[in-house]
This record gives structure tokens, C-alpha cells and sequence, in this order.
């Protein structure tokens, strides 16, 4: 029995203490390092490498400070003894303690706090202690100090980080000289700024102009360049111009409409002031179809207000109904940035006129309608910022709209539609954060109560269900699945997420979400459809991935629709 | 009064008379008055030594002409003893001898005609020097011309001197030397510590030991040694150009300066360092550097690092000063390294200039300029799999707690380094991670290290990126400090159907992209293009493409191109997602032309497609899809398009 201990003692001290040969000139003591092939022809010399074939021991030692430190080992003892590297590598070290030299003790106490907890008992590395760099760096940013400076040090001995932060002064954005862009006026990106001249510098808002610009896809591309001097500091912007129309055609067929042609044009850098223009056409033996829009911007000093047009024409001929259909919405739309939020407001007509002839019925319907719409949004900078998964901030909208027998609608109908979102950081735990976020959602259609909700149209009334809406049910099945819908809604959803599980791109969260229907307007019935549920998501790089469990419940009378299970990409809280 | 006048007359003129008659019989015979007793009782009276002896004491005067002598003496066994400000000095002479001819014409002046050189020989000679400064006393110009005319007048005889031991103590430390000179009227030789001059009237020549010894502070690197020292001068009445030749180690060393005459009372002084400094220039060339590093490194570093260890060659360096502004003279040095090996090269030129203050020796900028000529480098074969190591040591890891910075008491020497790398073959730097090696220009300026102005250019590069042609066709990070660098690029990929171009552009650590293609194709289409080939469209007018999704997805740089790119290598050629019409896409390559798109919503996969490049932007695509007609029965609509797209 001794004997067997003996060997396994043996065995495992061997396993453990023994030093590791790379190749004739390392050795590495204790557990062996999972080197890349790379890593390894650096140290050992590579053979099929003319000019790398040999590496002096000093060298080696050298790179291998670089390959260590890369895997948290910090102070590790070399010492060469008949040509060969000993390499004791010692412990791999964690982040024990931060701490923050600025100068300025709010500054100092608050990165410091959040250093802290990004950081402690992570591996001590140097991409590590760049993240930290950045992250003090990107904290300055935000805070007003473009110029400051953030460099770090760590004692080996005791595993300290000393982060260094040279703040220099606070600024504001200033003017900004921007780059010259041939055939635009010098206002036509002015609707792109979310921030004002002599506002205090935050490094985000330069992040988020970039973004608007990309997103409404007028320039293929921006950057600003910073100019710290001594006590000024300036910002510069150059843009990637790209060309700014397309046009595609095409022609072919097709069993169900059959020969067809399609032409579609787009220009989204029209005029002086960039206004987004776009065309598409469509032709064929079934449906022929015009779509005009535009986001017109003709006010050369109000570059922030836009004569915002859709035209659709459609004529279909089917088998069973033929259709023609014109819809004009000729809308004026305002944005402005205030108080740290971007804020849209659209307001206008629209009108639609058709005919419908349906052989069941051999009859020939003509509607004309004109709809007064209106809608508001506000939405927080730090919502906007985000591409695809929000994480705090707050975006609220309300929209309007009116229909009257006298502009052609069959009933006199006000559909009023408001929501708000809230995100924010609860606490912070772990490397990650409890994310808490709640949505509402509001709506009704005004209309006389003896209307009949059969004969309104869809767009009028309220649905719930889906990865969007009430979890717990299945797309547009609520109140009932016959596709009837309601004339008001009251949706409230709340969803606590934890970030940083396990991976920083995903996340965990619970939710329960609840709503009201009503079948009158302003009125809502007293059952509640509710769905409590967790789910994970992953912020995967082709967007965001979700998969979620939830319990579809109702009240008055209760009942359990069982369980309900979601996997999908897309999906937004 | 008279009286008076008559008895100072009087006894001036017997005064004059005796110095007179004092003069005659010397003029007849010296030794009367210059003989043993005399000098013994002179020597013993003044006190100037503290103890002589001698054995022999002779010295005798043949009257040949009254203007032409013969003077003949020996001593030996001359010991004395001699102590002053501080100095202690006890010699022994075991033979000083003379035998000359003194001669004098109104033409020629004095002049003399060796019967036998004079002779001093010293057994030994110990000189204990004081700790007080030696006075220094004032003098003027110091005329070398004029004392070395006078080692090769006439008057001066032939010589032998021979001094077998002189111990010289200073501060506790005793240090033995050995002397011997022989001067003849036309040459002259001297020998001390391995050192041998030889001179004639016109020229000298100082040759040294087989090895002199250049201390070095660090240890481990240990002394150097000068070999073949050689040093020759000229010796004008204007001036001594000197020349000085020898090997510092494997490195051959020469040196030129000029001494100009007659030299200042002050040689520590401005004027004169800075007259000199001003005519000294030189080169040193080591033949070969590989065999010359191993033979000088610390025994630890006795090879050059990779890649450097493979070459052998010349390394040159060449200097001069000139005369600069004040109390300044401007250094001008240029070293030419030529270094190569079978793959690699190393052909430069560094050239470095500064404005030396002569008394500090301090300068306050140093200008270095770097001119690569041909500049071939082997990189380390990195893996195409995974990311490249940290190759440096982090210098943010120290060993103890944080310090802040000492305050420098004097201002640190500017350096200003410009690299300039111009031509075609300037620096190529070889990778296992393209097919060429990459051809890089560059013009920079480098202030205390980092860089304040210029620009670093790729020349065009043709590759293979993951299986797809990759042409560079322009790279330039151009750098305005204190603004971030820039980078401009051109990248084409010249793909079967379209040749699409990719151009960055924005701050270093976050360029942007654009792209354009050939024949020209929407944004949106050229990132299909790029990653499978070939646009993606749809027969569906109100489809938003699976590919413009993935342009957002670039421009938020959620996903990294070369992730894209990666996955471009394999047959799934695309998935995606459009959150607005919850349609799933998923694209498969066929052939190289052609691919098979499938779709669905979240009532399964309901659309099916074949698309076909036809080239030149043209298009034929076919689709099937499972579509709900208003009467809600289920239909399939089967439809082919033939496309063209285009940008302008």
C-alpha cells in the first residue's frame, strides 16, 4: 500500500513540479504552458525559418517575458545554464487591488469604484490592464475631458494596479470644422448632431453622430479627429463620401403574377441639404405598383425640418379580386436634440383611395379616406447609442391618429398610441451588471361604441402576443385567435436582465409581462393575460439570439395555457 | 661731492672689472668655477636637494678656438633625494656623460658637434606626487613650433637617455614606467609603456603597445582594446595635422585633427577645444560585425538576436565636426551598416548631427537620421489560425509599488530621429501570412519617442486572403502629432464578376470602410459580393436584403470584417435575420456562380431560390415561395428575374 502511495506521489509531484521541456534550450518549471506554434518557434528557434532559426537564450528570454505576461504571469525567474533557459514562471496573477491617482477625488473615487468592480480577481494581463486603460479612459470622455491622459503600472510583488490619470482640462465640443462635401450645404448634416457647440465634450455623443450618419446611409462613412493643444482643444470631422444613388432593374416571370419587370431607384445625398429620395417600381400582368418616398429637406437654415412623403400606387388583378389602391401621406417632420435626448415629431395627412371588386361578391367597393396623423418620440442619447440591444436609457412616443365619415373613413375614429421604455443599471454585480427595464404600451381607437370591430380595418386595432409583445403567447393571438382584435390595449412588461453570464455577449434575464384588451374604446376588461418567464440571449454577430420559457396565465376566469418556448434570432425586449 | 662721486666711479668700475676678469677666465676655462667642489657646495648650500651623492664627479674643457670648445664630463652613481610642494623625489643616475664640441659663429650662433651623446642613465627613479594642486603659472602661448625647432637646433647634442624604473605614487597608487630616448641630430626615438616615438625635424609617429586598455564601467561587458595604435603628426609652423590609425577591437579606427600653433596658454579652455575639436574627423569600420559582436558581447550575449543572427558585413561610421555658433562645434557622423545574409538585408545609412557644447559636452538635441537604402527582413512565421502573441515584454509590470517620476535635474537631450525609406527596395519585410513580401516607404519624425510628423506607405502588394486574390493597391498612415495617425487605404479584391474595392480611411485604432465595386452595385450588394461573390437579392420588392443587415452590422463594428471574410471560406455563405419582417435567410454556394437561398418566417422555411450570375452586374435569379393568398388558401409562386444593379 506504502508502495503504491510511493508512486502516486511520485507520479503526481512529477506531474506537477516537473519541469516542462519545450525544446533542448527551455524548460519551464511546473505545469506546462499550452503554447501556440507560433510562441513555440519564438522561443525554440524554427526550423523552416531561415532567419529564425536560432534563438540566443537572451532572446528567448525576452519573448517569453511577453508570451508569460500575456497568460498572467508576471514575475517569473530566468536564469541560463549551459545554454539552456530555466524558467521558474510563478504564480498567475489576479487583480487585487486598483488604485487611481487624478488628482481629483470625485474623479479618482469613481473610477476607481468601477474599476474595482470590472476588474478585481480577473487575470492580470496586458490586454487586461488595456481594457482598464480604456476604460478610465472612455469614463474621462464622458465626463467632459477629451485630452486626458491614462497610463498604469502594476507592482508584481503584490499584484496593485496604479492607474494614472492625467484629466487636463474640461472642454466643451466647440465648433467643429468639418470637411467640405461637394454639392452640400454646409447646414445638410446639421440634423445629425445631437449635441451643441458650446455644450460639455462626451465622447459618446461623437460615437452616436457617426451612427445617425451611417444609419440614414448619407455618407459611407465619418470620423472626427481630436486636437489636444496646450489649454485648447479642437475637433475636426472628414466623411468617406461614397456614391449616393442606385439603381437596379430587372425583368423575369412568375406563376403567380407573371411576366414582370421591376425597376427600384434610391438617393439618399439628394440636393443641397442631403434629403433621402427613393423609387420603385414594379410591373406585371397581376400588380403593377409605384412607391415614392421621400425625406425632403428644402430650408437651407432649418436644415432639422422635412417635408417627409410617401405615395404608393397599387393595382392588382387577381383571380379571385382585383384592387386599386392610392395612398398619400405628404407629412411635415421636425427633429431636435434636448436635455440629452433626440426628440421626432411628425405631423400631417394622409389619405388613401381604392376600389375592391371581388368576384365572390360581384360587387365593386369604393373607399376614399383621409387620415390626420401625428406622432412624438423622444428618445434618450444613451438608448439611441445602442445598435441592436439597449441597455439603459429611455425612449417614449405617442402618435395620433384621426378619421372622419367627412374625409371618407366609415366611422369617426381616434387611434391614440403611446409607449415608454426605461432601462437602467440597478447595481452592478460581478463583471456584469442587473439590468431593470420596464415597457408600456398604451393604446385605444376612439370610435362610437356601436361600431362594428368586425368591419374596422386591422390597422385600427390592438393584437397581443409574440417575441415582441406578450411573451407568453404565440404572434397576434390575443384577445382572440380569430384575428378579430381589440380597440384598446394596456401592455406592461418588466424584465430583469443580468449581464456578463458566463461571456460578456450573454446575458440572462426574467420577465413578466401582463396585459388588457378591451373590445370598447378607453375601456379595458378586466382579464389580465400575463406570462412570466426567463430566457438567455446572445449577442451574436449576426444580431441578437434568444431563447426563452415562459407560462402563458390569464385571469377572470384563470387559466393556464401551459408553457411556451421561443428560440430565435431577433426579438426586442 | 666729488669725492663722493669719484669712490662710487671708482668701485663700479672695479666691480665690473672683477665680473669681468670672472668672465674671462670662465671664457678660458669653465671649470675653474664649474667643477665638483662648486656645484657640491651650490647643491649643498641652496638646499635644493635634500640628499646627493656621487661617485664620480668629472668635467673638463678643451680650448680649441676662442670660439670653438670641446666639453666632456661623466658622473655616476648620481643619487639625490628632492622634496617640493609636496612632490618626493629619489633617483638614482648610474651614469650621465657628456663629450660635444660648443661651438659659435656670428652666422650660425651656437651650435655643437657630438663626440658621444649625451648620456643619462637612471636605475630607478621614485616620484611621490603631493595632493596639492600644482600651481600653475601663467605663461603665454604656448609656441610648440619653437621648442621643437630647438630639439632639432644645433645646439641641442645627441642623446641617450635611459631611465630603467620610474615609480610614480599618487594618491596611494604606485605605477611603474620605464623610459629610454635616443636623439640624433635628424631622428629621434623614445620608448615608454609599449609606446614608441619616432620623430625626425618634420614629422613624428607615436606607435602603441599590442594592446591598450579602455576601461569600461560595466562589468560584464569588461574592457576594450586599442591594437596598432598609431599616431602620426606633421609638424609645421602653423600647425600639426595628425592622423591616428589603429583597431578598437575587430573595428579599424581613424582619426584626423589638426593642432594649430601656437597653442593657448588655457588648453582647457573654450577657444582652444573648440579650434581643435573643429579640424578632428574620422571613421571607424568594422569588417565584420557578426564575428565582431560575438568576440565583445558579454559572454550571454556572444550571439545577435534573431534575425539579425544570420547576417554578416560592414558596419562604417564616419564623423566631423565644424565650427557652430558660440562655445558650440556641430558633430556630423554617418554610420553605413551593410549587413546581409541568403534571405535578408540590411543596407542603411544613420546620420546623426548635434551641436556639442565643447566645455559640457552636453548637447541639448540630437538630430539621427535613418536612410534605408535596402532593408530586407525575415518576420517570425505566425500561425494563420490563431492571433498573434504578445511579442514584448509589458514594461507596465514592475517589481514594486508605484513611484512618480524623479524630476530630472538637468533637461534630458532632445532626440529627434528621421527615418526616410524612399525607393522600391527600401524596406521589405517578409511574411509567411502573404505571398509577397510587403514593400514599405516611410518619411518620419521622431521626437522623444513618438512619432511627431510624416507618413508610412505600403507599396502595392498582390496576396491570397482566405482563398480569395487580395490586391493592396495604396496604404498610407500619415502622422500630424498631436492629432491621432491616419491611415488611407485602397484594398481591391478582384473578384470573377466584380472587382470591389475596399478603402479605409480615419484614425489608426478605428479606420472606416467604404466600399465600391466594378461594374458599380449598391453598398449593401458589394458586402455579398465580397463574402460570397455574388449580390444578394430577391424577388420580393419589399425584401430587405439579408446583406443589408450585414452592412449594419459592419458599420456598428459588431462584427469585424475579417470574421465576415473568415466565414466567406466556408459553403454557408450567409445567415441572417431581418427583425422587421421576421424572415430567416440562409444562403449555400452552389457552384462559383451560383448559390441556393433559402427563407422562412416563424411558420417555417416558406421561400427557396436559385440565383445565377450571368456577369457584368447581370442577374438571373429564380425562387419559390409558399405565400397565403386574401382568401387565406395556401398558393406556391415559382418566378425567375433577370437583374441588372448598379451605383452612380
Amino acid at each position: 500500500m506504502k508502495l503504491i502511495l510511493l508512486v502516486l506521489l511520485m507520479t503526481f509531484t512529477s506531474a506537477v513540479f516537473a519541469d516542462a521541456t519545450y525544446c533542448p534550450t527551455v524548460k519551464i518549471t511546473g505545469k506546462k504552458i499550452d503554447f501556440s506554434d507560433t510562441e513555440l518557434n519564438l522561443i525554440c528557434g524554427d526550423k523552416k525559418s531561415h532567419a529564425w532559426k536560432y534563438i540566443p537564450p537572451y532572446e528567448a528570454q525576452f519573448i517569453l517575458k511577453g508570451f508569460l505576461q500575456s497568460r498572467g504571469y508576471l514575475n517569473p525567474h530566468f536564469e541560463v545554464k549551459e545554454g539552456v533557459l530555466h524558467v521558474k514562471k510563478g504564480h498567475k496573477s489576479t487583480v487585487k487591488k486598483v488604485h487611481v491617482i487624478a488628482g481629483n477625488h470625485n474623479l479618482e473615487k469613481k473610477i476607481q469604484r468601477d474599476l474595482k468592480r470590472l476588474y478585481k480577481r480577473r487575470e492580470l494581463t496586458t490586454s487586461m490592464l488595456n481594457s482598464m486603460e480604456g476604460d478610465a479612459n472612455g469614463q474621462l470622455r464622458k465626463r467632459g475631458f477629451p485630452c486626458g491622459k491614462v497610463n498604469s503600472e502594476v507592482d508584481v510583488n503584490t499584484d496593485t494596479v496604479t492607474m494614472l490619470i492625467r484629466p487636463d482640462e474640461k472642454y466643451k465640443f466647440g465648433k467643429i470644422k468639418r470637411e467640405e462635401i461637394p454639392g452640400l450645404h454646409e447646414n445638410a448634416l446639421d440634423r445629425f448632431y445631437p449635441m451643441k457647440d458650446d455644450q460639455r465634450f462626451n465622447g459618446d455623443l461623437l460615437i452616436l453622430t457617426e451612427k445617425r450618419i451611417l444609419r440614414a446611409e448619407v455618407l459611407q462613412g465619418t470620423y472626427f479627429l481630436e486636437k489636444c493643444g496646450k489649454n485648447n482643444f479642437s475637433l475636426e470631422q472628414r466623411f468617406i463620401v461614397g456614391p449616393a444613388r442606385t439603381f437596379r432593374f430587372g425583368a423575369g416571370a412568375s406563376t403567380e403574377v407573371g411576366p414582370m419587370a421591376r425597376a427600384r431607384w434610391s438617393h439618399n445625398r439628394a440636393g443641397k441639404m442631403a434629403s433621402l429620395l427613393s423609387a420603385s417600381l414594379e410591373a406585371s400582368l397581376r400588380v403593377q405598383s409605384l412607391n415614392l418616398t421621400a425625406d425632403y429637406f428644402p430650408w437651407t437654415d432649418k436644415p432639422r425640418q422635412s417635408l417627409f412623403s410617401q405615395i404608393d400606387v397599387i393595382r392588382e388583378s387577381q383571380f379571385k379580386y382585383e384592387q386599386f389602391l392610392t395612398r398619400v401621406r405628404p407629412q411635415m417632420k421636425w427633429t431636435r436634440d434636448i436635455h440629452q435626448h433626440g426628440t421626432t415629431l411628425i405631423l400631417g395627412p394622409a389619405y388613401e383611395n381604392g376600389t375592391y371588386h371581388s368576384q365572390d361578391k360581384s360587387d365593386t367597393r369604393t373607399f376614399s379616406t383621409a387620415v390626420l396623423e401625428g406622432s412624438f418620440q423622444r428618445m434618450s442619447h444613451d438608448y439611441e447609442i445602442f445598435d441592436i440591444h439597449p441597455q439603459e436609457g429611455d425612449e417614449e412616443s405617442i402618435a395620433l391618429s384621426y378619421r372622419n365619415p367627412m374625409l371618407g373613413f366609415g366611422e369617426s375614429l381616434t387611434k391614440i398610441d403611446t409607449s415608454a421604455v426605461r432601462l437602467g443599471r440597478l447595481t452592478n454585480l460581478g463583471r456584469g451588471a442587473i439590468i431593470g427595464g420596464i415597457r408600456m404600451k398604451a393604446g385605444t381607437s376612439f370610435v362610437r361604441s356601436t361600431a362594428d370591430l368586425s368591419a374596422l380595418p386591422p390597422e385600427v386595432k390592438y393584437f397581443g402576443g409574440g417575441s415582441d409583445d406578450l411573451r407568453g403567447y404565440l404572434l397576434r393571438t390575443l384577445p382572440r385567435n380569430d384575428g378579430a382584435g381589440a380597440l384598446s390595449k394596456f401592455l406592461l412588461k418588466g424584465e430583469i436582465r443580468k449581464t456578463h453570464f458566463f461571456h460578456e455577449k450573454v446575458e440572462t434575464f426574467t420577465f413578466v409581462d401582463g396585459g388588457y384588451f378591451g373590445e370598447k374604446s378607453f375601456s379595458l376588461e378586466s382579464r389580465i393575460w400575463y406570462s412570466p418567464g426567463l430566457g438567455l440571449r446572445w449577442l451574436s454577430p449576426i444580431g441578437l439570439v434568444q431563447g426563452y420559457w415562459a407560462r402563458a396565465l390569464a385571469t377572470s376566469p384563470s387559466k393556464d395555457f401551459g408553457n411556451f418556448f421561443f428560440a430565435g434570432i431577433g426579438g426586442t425586449f | 661731492m666729488k669725492k663722493i662721486i669719484y669712490l662710487l666711479s671708482g668701485l663700479l668700475a672695479l666691480f665690473l672689472s672683477m665680473i669681468l676678469v670672472v668672465l674671462i677666465i670662465l671664457f678660458i676655462d669653465p671649470t675653474i668655477m664649474v667643477n665638483e667642489r662648486n656645484i657640491g657646495w651650490a647643491l649643498d648650500k641652496s638646499k635644493v636637494l635634500e640628499m646627493r651623492t656621487w661617485k664620480k664627479f668629472e668635467m673638463s674643457h678643451e680650448w680649441k678656438t676662442w670660439n670653438h670648445r670641446r666639453l666632456t664630463g661623466d658622473i655616476d652613481e648620481f643619487c639625490f633625494r628632492m622634496k617640493r610642494n609636496g612632490n618626493d623625489i629619489n633617483s638614482c643616475f648610474g651614469d650621465i656623460s657628456w663629450d660635444f664640441d660648443l661651438m659659435f659663429t656670428m652666422k650660425d650662433g651656437f651650435s655643437t658637434k657630438t663626440w658621444k651623446p649625451f648620456t643619462v642613465w637612471s636605475q630607478k627613479m621614485d616620484i611621490a606626487l603631493g595632493d596639492q594642486p600644482e600651481q600653475k603659472e601663467k605663461s603665454g602661448p604656448i609656441d610648440i613650433f619653437r621648442w621643437w625647432s630647438v630639439v632639432w637646433s644645433d645646439l641641442v647634442p645627441d642623446m641617450d637617455f635611459r631611465f630603467d624604473s620610474i615609480q610614480l605614487t599618487q594618491k596611494k597608487k604606485t605605477s611603474s614606467y620605464s623610459f629610454d630616448l635616443k636623439k640624433r641630430a635628424r631622428d629621434l626615438i623614445a620608448r615608454s609603456m609599449g609606446y614608441i616615438l619616432t620623430a625626425d625635424p618634420e614629422k613624428f609617429e607615436l606607435k602603441g603597445p599590442d594592446a591598450i586598455e579602455i576601461p569600461e564601467k560595466n562589468e560584464s561587458i569588461g574592457p576594450f582594446y586599442f591594437r596598432k595604435l598609431s599616431l602620426r603628426g606633421k609638424v609645421t609652423k602653423k600647425s600639426i595635422p595628425l592622423n591616428l590609425t589603429g583597431y578598437l577591437e575587430e573595428a579599424a579606427v581613424r582619426i584626423k585633427a589638426e593642432l594649430m600653433l601656437p597653442l593657448p596658454e588655457n588648453l582647457s579652455g573654450a577657444d582652444f577645444r573648440k579650434s581643435f575639436l573643429s579640424t578632428v574627423g574620422g571613421e571607424v569600420r568594422i569588417p565584420d560585425f557578426r564575428k565582431a559582436f560575438s568576440l565583445r558581447a558579454p559572454a550571454a550575449f556572444r550571439e545577435l538576436p534573431a534575425p539579425l543572427n544570420v547576417m554578416t558585413g560592414i558596419i562604417n561610421l564616419k564623423f566631423d565636426f565644424v565650427p557652430a555658433e558660440g562655445e558650440n562645434v556641430t558633430l556630423h557622423s554617418l554610420t553605413t551598416i551593410d549587413l546581409k545574409s541568403a534571405k535578408e538585408a540590411l543596407d542603411l545609412e544613420i546620420e546623426a548631427g548635434a551641436d556639442i557644447p565643447v566645455m559640457s559636452f552636453r548637447p541639448e538635441t540630437l538630430l539621427i537620421g535613418l536612410n534605408f537604402h535596402e532593408v530586407k527582413i525575415e518576420l517570425p512565421r505566425l500561425s494563420k489560425k490563431s492571433p498573434p502573441p504578445q511579442f514584448m515584454p509589458d514594461k507596465r509590470f514592475k517589481n514594486g509599488p508605484y513611484r512618480p517620476p524623479e524630476v530630472a535635474k538637468e533637461k534630458p537631450t532632445d532626440v529627434n530621429i528621421h527615418l526616410e525609406a524612399l525607393n522600391k527596395k527600401s524596406l521589405h519585410l517578409a511574411t509567411n501570412l502573404l505571398d509577397e513580401p510587403l514593400r514599405l516607404n516611410f518619411d518620419l519624425l521622431i521626437g522623444n519617442g513618438s512619432v511627431k510628423k510624416g507618413h508610412v506607405t505600403a507599396l502595392p502588394l498582390k496576396t491570397e486572403i482566405f482563398r480569395r486574390p487580395v490586391h493592396l493597391k495604396h496604404l498610407k498612415v500619415t502622422f500630424n502629432a498631436p492629432l491621432e495617425p491616419i491611415i488611407e487605404a485602397t484594398i481591391n479584391f478582384p473578384l470573377p464578376e466584380y472587382k470591389v474595392t475596399l478603402d479605409l480611411e480615419g484614425p489608426v485604432s478605428k479606420p472606416r470602410y467604404a466600399f465600391r465595386s466594378d461594374p458599380p452595385l449598391p453598398q449593401n450588394d458589394i458586402y455579398a459580393v465580397l463574402l460570397f461573390g455574388r449580390p444578394l437579392a430577391d424577388l420580393d420588392p419589399d425584401d430587405k436584403t439579408a446583406a443589408q443587415k450585414t452592412n449594419q452590422l459592419l458599420s456598428n463594428g459588431i462584427l469585424s470584417l475579417s470574421v465576415l471574410y473568415f466565414l466567406a471560406g466556408s459553403p454557408v455563405e450567409y445567415v441572417g435575420f431581418d427583425p422587421d419582417s421576421k424572415n430567416a435567410t440562409a444562403q449555400f454556394g452552389l457552384t462559383r456562380k451560383t448559390s441556393l437561398r433559402v427563407g422562412g418566417g416563424q411558420e417555417g422555411m416558406n421561400a427557396g431560390g436559385v440565383r445565377h450570375s450571368l456577369g457584368k452586374g447581370w442577374y438571373i435569379d429564380s425562387t419559390v415561395k409558399k405565400g397565403q393568398t386574401p382568401s387565406t388558401e395556401e398558393s406556391k409562386n415559382y418566378g425567375v428575374l433577370l437583374e441588372r444593379v448598379m451605383t452612380y
